[in-house]
């Protein structure tokens, strides 16, 4: 049996087509460990679906790489995170914690957003003060947002804990009051009057980065800006744990972000588990249920043979996408239902197959000499007629690998998909349903597509592979 | 004689799988109790809707409540909900059967009507001039390359195909009408985004068939870049094995010119399979491709179908269900008389 | 060859992409406001010559429109494809409240042994700090929503009546000020935090969050559940489509716990200066939408008190509009402390148009499709208009006076083609006189007035108009109708008192004869309640009319609505008044011929087709009566009897049916109107709706009468605020800009525990400034700190409120100056990641590659030696 199957390999093995298919395999396999093993199983409702952790993320944002090809530099994605001051200025009635951040700013747009995030905040008598402001590149001073830590509660004793378990995150952007003291800042120093619900449409961080022109037009201004954040603390006690500023890019990573920020490298290769999984563990199943029915119609025949083939006939003739619609719109939505569901409807095809083989077979001079050993039927299926059919039944499995996880792309894409898991077919489904496509957003689109192709291809190129095993008389032809 | 019980046994059956298919949905429907949940989940949205435009001119809470239960029952009725899922059901079931196909209650077609039939046919033709020219299209690429192919194994023509059938058969429809879509009507503005047809649609009958072939060219080209590969494998694969058979090898040592072999031994019997496939994929296309109609909003069957489930239109769905399940037994039945008449070795 | 050429496509196809995509214009214009109107022309009739309606996909319409395919869109875009188009300079947005969000709470106490958290209000009240507003409108909505704290946002006029108690409340986003709530309320309710999850009888109080994935209540509903999962609760998020989401929450009994919060969405009405049922349709019990739905046989959430109080506003139990307020803001402060209802945001629309386009009114309840547009909207340089809808045709599309116009795609088309007697001020949300105008004469709310000789309505049963002089009637309204009865149907005929009386007589006979009624019950339940209000009506001259009804409100233009004559566009039933001989061929084919039906659910009844004036063969069979009304002479003389006098001839009524036959034969469909368009051609399988200018001379109005531009903003331009000492006296200033008489309401809070310390209105000194005063008790009693002054302007004219908030200082009395010294730490290293990619991530990817290739590479070069001879 063993060189029987190394023989077989070997005849595998000599097909251009069946090394790239297994290279191909293995960079899946390895991936999808390599996803397994780092991020945590619950990644999908934990993370992928909490915009929230998100929101410092640019939003619609291309890959980084872009800026390569276009001669507009995009701004990139900058995160500053602080745990401890860079200057402490003690005054009479307390101590200052001074954060201090630089940027050198060289984009020819300005940024798409400014937030700033205070963390683990720790008072003993009255409330942290924080200011934001910015110093630009021409000199000029806007102090941008004065934010008061919330009081004690009734009945709260010191040290006054804040913003422990979920941080506090203010966002110049779109802040009306932000956009009152840019107003004032823009007559005061350009004499520009624009109302601040003006200020509020066009972007509090476009005006920070940029000089109005004489028709209400801004222009980038380039340079190195300082940003600082002062924390007025008034106990010696008092600790501030993390401050952190984020200028937000137009361009973010290697595969850029969707419309909710969310990094799409992350959600792509979290795909890479799930599609395997969906299409090995459906196609085998529905393969040892499709090909046993098979042997066993086509080597028992009578009765058993005419009930399976009319199941086979039944569920063969049912449309398969429309009811799968349908199914999934009344069963709910998970991956397992999905899984009954493929399997349920999917096996017809090869027990039709593997039953015509097996009746070949039967009438075949050897199996008749076991019989007449009195070998029992049960031996004879799995000794005898199973080897026969085993390459068959195998390459239909890697077959049908790729039409499941096209069928889960599918269903995701019709809205059916798991919502709780980041499949490719999500991603896209989002895609569509947010209007990502007709805006433009290639790089959302177009790599989760490539991606189920790439995927679906390498099983179907093993299956070319393993043809001439499969089909000895092809082989001699060779 | 053997022959003529065999075919009519074959004809039962397939009559009782056609029968058992439809009565498999109204179970599914019924059963699980989903077109009552859904039917009741939009008479409760609509009266909602309705109590919040009525409130505004029906100030008084007792007057307002009585006309929203007197609307309610209306919308029961109207929705069917009057009568339990097994009594409805089944009776929709039976006279769809009798190819009594009845009144759409949601549905209708472009010029009004709600007789399924009506709607059901100017679907088809749409359907038909996506879905199934495209079978065709593909089908013949298939049978003219997949028997090129064939003969000659090995070749470089046979691992490019090889290759392209793999991309063909594992690129999804959908997305890569989403591409043409993107490129071909954004950004290079040469084809129509979607629909049958343009606005303000030509009138004189001649133009208005111009103008839907050329609205029909992206959703038939991603029918075929998605299928071709397959037809090709398939054809391909068939030829090769029944050139390998035995006669055909003999004929040959007979020393038969390679022409006759060619057409007489091979195709001869390489036909009836290569046929199968085609008649198969032709009753399938009926069905339409939900898919591809969903991207390029082109009203065929297959929308038809999935429109009907997401409205929980019963008799539609019972109805479509029907006529695809007809059409594939039909075709099924159709092979088995072929299958006999063409291949003399297939003798029950 | 055909492989090569595909593979060829995809390379391509690749390329250009890439190249392509990036060199996406970044223009820093911001919004090109709308271009000054200037009428086009002084003709009668709308300002373009052709208006054409045709149907575009929702994501394809930002592309249709730049290629020049449209000139507009009326259908809001999704938020996404909104924000990346909000720079465009080729592309010009307006928007307008669409919609609302609220997550609705199971209040229903659990079973005996379990704990049903959000049975408790404070528990309940402490949610409303987790809701991430801010979060919400910008990050998710990309800033086309405004956050709602509770039923009404800063987009609808009342909101000033509840300015205060909105901003006493001050539901900000403070996950740690929640747990601290809920951590009281729970532990009283004897349940116990252990790992930082709650247990009651050592059971995990689980919540079923029922979250809606078909719209942005997706996002929503993670943001939240997450926010829920840290306070302690385990939450079991269900996502469900529309059908399985329904029945769950609205057809269970609330005791099942099928669910405890679901993803609620409201659809926006026309704006209502005077809201009387927003508030009891999300605070009411009676009304309907608080959990229990008011089905006998489930638990149902009570609250008498916001029930008799809804009931009275509801009602208009009161004189004047200071009672009317006092009982809305009652109910409202009951509303938000009890809290069943978690407010979110009101979704705004986004509507793009061409930046070129003239004459656009942003219309607040209705945005870009107000009626304003359909009649003054143009293309300088074009005289055709083309509007893009998401369809112009669907199954419910259905145009028919009585029991039609039931879809968005219907009504938006057939604007252009009718004028209602009345419509809602674009900004205000008051009805305004539109082309009818009125005087109202009332003794409501308790008086009445004696219905004078003359007046007459129509028995039903006598099938003849009967006398009611002598009867009572609360309200008088006489209307002008000269500028219908000047001018002309699209069909040439003229429009006549008769039409009035047609279309009166009409209502009544198809609601109170018993078979007709009996037919059409559903419309007919519905229009008796407002009819029962019906006294009269008398024809004074030949251009007066005076109609009676039992009606009273505080502002006389409702009464008017109340009272009209005509059908009104956004009334449910008989919204349109068509020429009468089309209305008593229509009657005449669905109550004698029975061949078809005016409602949907009578057309499914009986099996005839739902009546639809567009459809080729269903005006064929209007058509057809008409031939037949020619033939038999028909005359419906008892229609325009009013006492001795006729209003119409047998002749004109011949003239006017083979008028309308003409114009069936001519354009296929039997839409005739009054409107400055009229329907010219109308495809439903293209999807494609024509419409021609009514350029007849006797049309009353021409471009620049209805044009009302965007509306003005009310805006806080600035706040002038600054320290004080505590026990001085200080005044602030405000300085506002905006249409119509302006006001300021102010509140001072205390931002870190969110207390309101004083509310006032602000002293106007002139139109534009205001003063704040704050006393030398005030400033004494409250002591040192930092406050907010927080200002709302608004005005008579704009239905939008515009906050401003400024913070200022109360210094101690005795203040020592701050010494400053500096003492300098070494400065820590900047942890500055230009945040990529987890890098490893590439890396990881690299060395997988190598490891394959080298794989490979070992193994072929070992199976060689064993392999047959090639």
């Amino acid at each position: 049996m063993l060189v029987r199957f190394r023989e077989a390999f070997q005849e595998f093995w000599r097909l251009k087509v069946s090394k790239v298919g297994v290279v191909f395999l293995m960079i899946l396999v390895f991936l999808s460990v390599y996803v397994v093993t780092s991020y945590p199983l619950d990644f999908g409702v934990r993370y992928w679906n909490n915009p929230a952790y998100w929101a410092d993320y640019p939003k619609s944002a291309p890959p980084s790489w872009v800026n390569y090809f276009s001669d507009q530099k995009l701004p990139e994605h900058h995160v500053f995170i602080y745990n401890k001051p860079s200057d402490i200025i003690s005054t009479e009635s307390g101590r200052t914690l001074l954060y201090v951040f630089r940027l050198d700013f060289q984009a020819d747009k300005s940024p798409t957003f400014i937030s700033f995030t205070l963390e683990n905040l720790t008072y003993y008598s009255d409330p942290l003060v924080a200011r934001l402001n910015v110093t630009r590149p021409d000199g000029k001073n806007i102090e941008l947002y004065r934010y008061i830590a919330p009081a004690p509660y009734a009945g709260e004793s010191p040290p006054y804990k804040r913003f422990y378990d979920s941080p506090k995150r203010i966002s110049i952007t779109g802040d009306i009051s932000v956009a009152s003291v840019l107003a004032r800042f823009l007559l005061r120093e350009y004499n520009v009057s624009i109302k601040p619900s003006e200020i509020n449409s066009i972007g509090q961080h476009t005006i920070v980065f940029s000089i109005p022109g004489p028709d209400k037009e801004f222009y980038v201004l380039k340079g190195e800006y300082i940003f600082m954040v002062s924390i007025n603390t008034y106990d010696s006690r008092d600790y501030v744990g993390e401050v952190k500023l984020v200028i937000g890019g137009n361009v973010y990573g290697f595969m850029g972000t969707d419309s909710l920020g969310r990094d799409l490298s992350i959600g792509l290769l979290f795909g890479f588990p799930i599609a395997l999984f969906i299409g090995i563990v459906t196609s085998t199943i529905t393969t040892l249920l499709g090909a046993g029915l098979g042997i066993v119609g086509g080597y028992v025949g009578g009765k058993v043979d005419e009930v399976i083939q009319r199941a086979a006939d039944f569920v063969n003739n049912i449309p398969l996408l429309p009811l799968l619609i349908f199914l999934a719109f009344i069963l709910g939505q998970n991956m397992w239902i999905l899984v009954f569901l493929l399997v349920a409807f999917g096996w017809p095809t090869l027990t039709i197959i593997v039953r015509s083989m097996v009746l070949q077979l039967k009438s075949s001079q050897f199996i008749e000499a076991a019989i007449s050993l009195g070998a029992p039927r049960l031996w004879i299926m799995f000794r005898h007629i199973f080897p026969q059919v085993a390459p068959f039944i195998f390459a239909q499995l890697i077959f049908f690998t790729p039409t499941f996880i096209l069928l889960e792309a599918a269903l995701s894409f019709l809205g059916l998909g798991d919502p709780t898991m980041p499949t490719w077919g999500q991603i896209l489904e989002y895609g569509f349903r947010s209007g990502g496509i007709y805006v433009g957003l290639w790089w959302w689109i177009i790599p989760p597509g490539l991606l189920i192709i790439w995927t679906a291809i390498t099983f179907v190129l093993i299956a070319l592979g393993m043809e001439p095993v499969v089909n000895p008389r092809l082989r001699r032809m060779k | 004689m053997g022959l003529a019980r065999t075919l009519s046994m074959r004809a039962l059956t397939l009559v009782a799988v056609l029968v058992l298919v439809v009565f498999f949905m109204v179970i599914i429907l019924g059963a699980t109790g989903t077109s009552d949940k859904i039917l009741q989940a939009m008479v409760n949205e609509e009266v909602m809707m309705l109590r919040q435009s009525l409130a505004k001119t029906i100030k008084d809470p007792q007057e307002l409540e009585r006309v929203i239960n007197i609307r309610k029952q209306e919308l029961m009725e109207f929705y069917g909900l009057t009568k339990p899922w097994y009594v409805r059901l089944p009776d929709m079931a039976w006279r769809v059967l009798t190819l009594d196909l009845g009144k759409a209650r949601t549905l209708k077609t472009f010029a009004g009507g709600n007789k399924v039939s009506d709607i059901v046919i100017e679907r088809l033709t749409n359907t038909i001039i996506l879905v199934t020219s495209a079978t065709i299209i593909s089908a013949l690429i298939g049978l003219v390359l997949g028997v090129r192919i064939a003969t000659k194994v090995g070749g470089i023509l046979d691992r490019i195909s090889s290759y392209m059938s793999a991309i063909s058969y594992a690129i999804p429809t959908w997305w890569i009408g989403i591409i043409l879509i993107m490129v071909f009507s954004f950004l290079l503005k040469l084809f129509p985004f979607g629909g049958l047809y343009s606005a303000p649609p030509p009138s004189d009958p001649y133009l208005r068939f111009l103008d839907l072939l050329w609205h029909s060219v992206l959703p038939v080209t991603t029918l075929v870049i998605a299928s071709v590969g397959v037809w090709i494998y398939t054809t391909r694969t068939i030829v090769l094995n029944t050139a390998q058979e035995d006669f055909v090898n003999a004929a040959r040592a007979r020393g038969l010119p390679e022409e006759l072999v060619r057409r007489r031994y091979i195709m001869r019997v390489a036909a009836p399979p290569i046929l199968t496939n085609v008649i198969l994929g032709l009753a399938t296309s009926i069905s339409g491709a939900i898919l591809t109609e969903t991207v390029f909003n082109w009203p065929g069957l297959g929308r038809l179908f999935y429109d009907a489930v997401l409205v929980m239109d019963e008799v539609v769905v019972i109805a479509l269900t029907y006529i695809f399940t007809l059409v594939y037994v039909v075709a099924r039945f159709l092979l088995e008389v072929l299958y006999v008449t063409l291949d003399p070795r297939v003798r029950y | 060859m055909i492989e090569m050429k595909k593979f060829l496509l995809i390379g391509v196809l690749l390329v250009l992409m890439l190249t392509v995509s990036p060199v996406i214009t970044y223009a820093e214009v911001h919004q090109p406001t709308l271009s000054e109107y200037v009428p086009p022309h002084t003709k009668p009739g709308p300002a373009s010559e052709t208006l054409i309606y045709k149907s575009i996909a929702l994501d394809v319409a930002p592309a249709a429109l730049e290629a020049g395919e449209i000139d507009a869109y009326l259908f809001g875009l999704r938020s996404t494809v909104a924000a990346e188009l909000a720079g465009k300079p080729e592309i010009k947005m307006i928007s307008a409240p669409s919609g609302s969000y609220s997550i609705v709470l199971n209040p229903a106490p659990a079973p005996s042994g379990q704990l049903n958290p959000l049975s408790i209000p404070e528990v309940r009240i402490g949610l409303q700090y987790i809701v991430n507003r801010e979060y919400i409108t910008k990050e998710i909505f990309k800033g086309f929503a405004a956050p709602m704290v509770t039923f009404l946002s800063a987009y609808d006029p009342d909101y000033i009546t509840i300015f205060d108690i909105v901003k006493n409340y001050d539901f900000r986003y403070d996950p740690e000020y929640a747990k601290k709530l809920v951590a009281e309320a729970m532990t009283k309710a004897g349940a116990v935090m252990r790992e930082g999850k709650w247990y009651y009888g050592d059971q995990p109080v689980k919540l079923k969050f029922i979250i809606r994935i078909e719209d942005e209540r997706r996002q929503i509903g993670d943001a939240i559940a997450t926010d829920l999962e840290k306070l302690g609760f385990e939450v079991e998020r269900l996502y469900h489509p529309f059908g399985v989401a329904i029945e769950k929450v609205y057809l269970t009994d609330p005791k099942d716990f099928e669910w405890h919060l679901y993803t609620e969405a409201w659809g926006k009405g026309a704006p209502e200066k005077y809201d009387s049922s927003t508030i009891n349709q999300m605070c009411a019990p009676w009304f309907g939408y608080m959990p229990g739905w008011q089905d006998p046989s489930y638990w149902n959430y009570v609250n008498d008190e916001i029930d008799a109080l809804g009931k009275k506003i509801s009602l208009s139990e009161f004189q004047d509009l200071e009672t009317r307020n006092k009982f809305y803001r009652e109910a409202t402060e009951l509303c938000i402390h009890d809290s069943v209802r978690l407010w979110v945001a009101t979704r705004l629309d986004a509507y793009i148009l061409n930046p070129k386009i003239g004459g656009v009114t942003n219309d607040v309840g209705t945005g870009l499709r107000g009626t304003w547009n359909m009649r003054e909207a143009w293309i300088p340089g074009k005289d055709t208009l083309v509007f893009g809808h998401l369809w112009v045709w669907t199954e419910t599309t259905t145009w028919n006076w009585i029991g039609g116009f039931q879809d968005v795609y219907s009504v938006d088309v057939r604007k252009a083609t009718h004028d209602s007697p009345i419509y809602r001020h674009p900004f205000t949300g008051l009805p305004i006189p539109f082309r009818a105008s009125y005087e109202v004469e009332t003794a409501g709310p308790f008086g009445k007035l004696i219905v004078p000789e003359g007046t007459y309505t129509w028995d039903a049963k006598e099938d003849r108009w009967v006398s009611v002089a002598g009867k009572e009637a609360t309200s008088k309204v006489t209307w002008d109708l000269s500028r219908y009865f000047n001018s002309k149907w699209h069909h040439g005929q003229p429009i006549t008192v008769a039409d009035v009386l047609f279309y009166i007589a009409s209502m009544i006979e198809n609601t109170y004869d018993e078979d007709k009624a009996a037919m059409e019950s559903a419309i007919a339940e519905t229009v008796k309640v407002t009819l029962d209000k019906f006294v009269g009506i008398r024809i004074v001259d030949e251009k007066t009319v005076e109609t009676y009804v039992n009606f009273w409100h505080f502002d006389t233009n409702y009464i008017a609505e109340f009272g009209s004559p005509l059908g009104i566009d956004y009334s449910i039933y008989y919204s349109e008044t068509p020429p009468w001989e089309l209305m008593a061929a229509m009657n005449e084919l669905v109550f004698t011929k029975k061949q078809a039906a005016y409602g949907q659910t009578t057309a499914e009844k009986l099996g005839v087709p739902w009546l639809s004036v567009v459809l080729r063969d269903h005006a064929e069979m209007i058509k057809n009566v008409l031939d037949e009304f020619v033939q038999k002479d028909y005359f419906p003389e008892n229609y325009f009897k009013l006492g001795d006098k006729v209003y119409a001839t047998k002749s004109e009524a011949i003239s006017r049916y083979r008028a309308a036959i003409s114009w069936f034969n001519e354009h296929g469909h039997m839409q005739i109107s009054n409107g400055p368009y009229y329907l010219n051609k109308f495809d439903s399988a293209a999807q494609y709706a024509e419409l021609k200018a009514f350029r007849d001379p006797t049309y009353p109005f021409k471009p620049g009468d209805w044009y009302y531009g965007e509306p003005e903003k009310i805006e806080i331009i600035d706040v002038k605020v600054g320290d004080v000492r505590a026990g001085d006296e200080v005044t602030f200033t405000a300085e506002l800009a905006g249409p119509g008489t302006l006001g300021a309401k102010y509140l001072v809070v205390n931002p870190s525990t969110g207390q309101v310390l004083l509310f006032g209105e602000a002293e106007k000194v002139s139109p534009t400034t205001f003063k704040i005063k704050l006393s030398k008790g005030f400033t004494w009693e409250t002591g040192p700190g930092t406050y907010n002054l927080i200002v709302g302007a608004y005005s008579d004219q704009v239905a939008f409120v515009s906050e401003a908030i400024e913070s200022f200082n109360i210094l101690k009395y005795e203040v020592a100056p701050a010494t400053v010294t500096k003492t300098v730490v070494e400065t820590t290293s900047i942890v500055s990641t230009v945040a990529t990619t987890p890098v490893e991530v590439i890396g990881v990817f690299a060395v997988i590659l190598i490891v394959a290739v080298a794989l490979t590479a070992i193994f072929s070069r070992r199976m060689k030696p064993i392999g047959q001879p090639k």
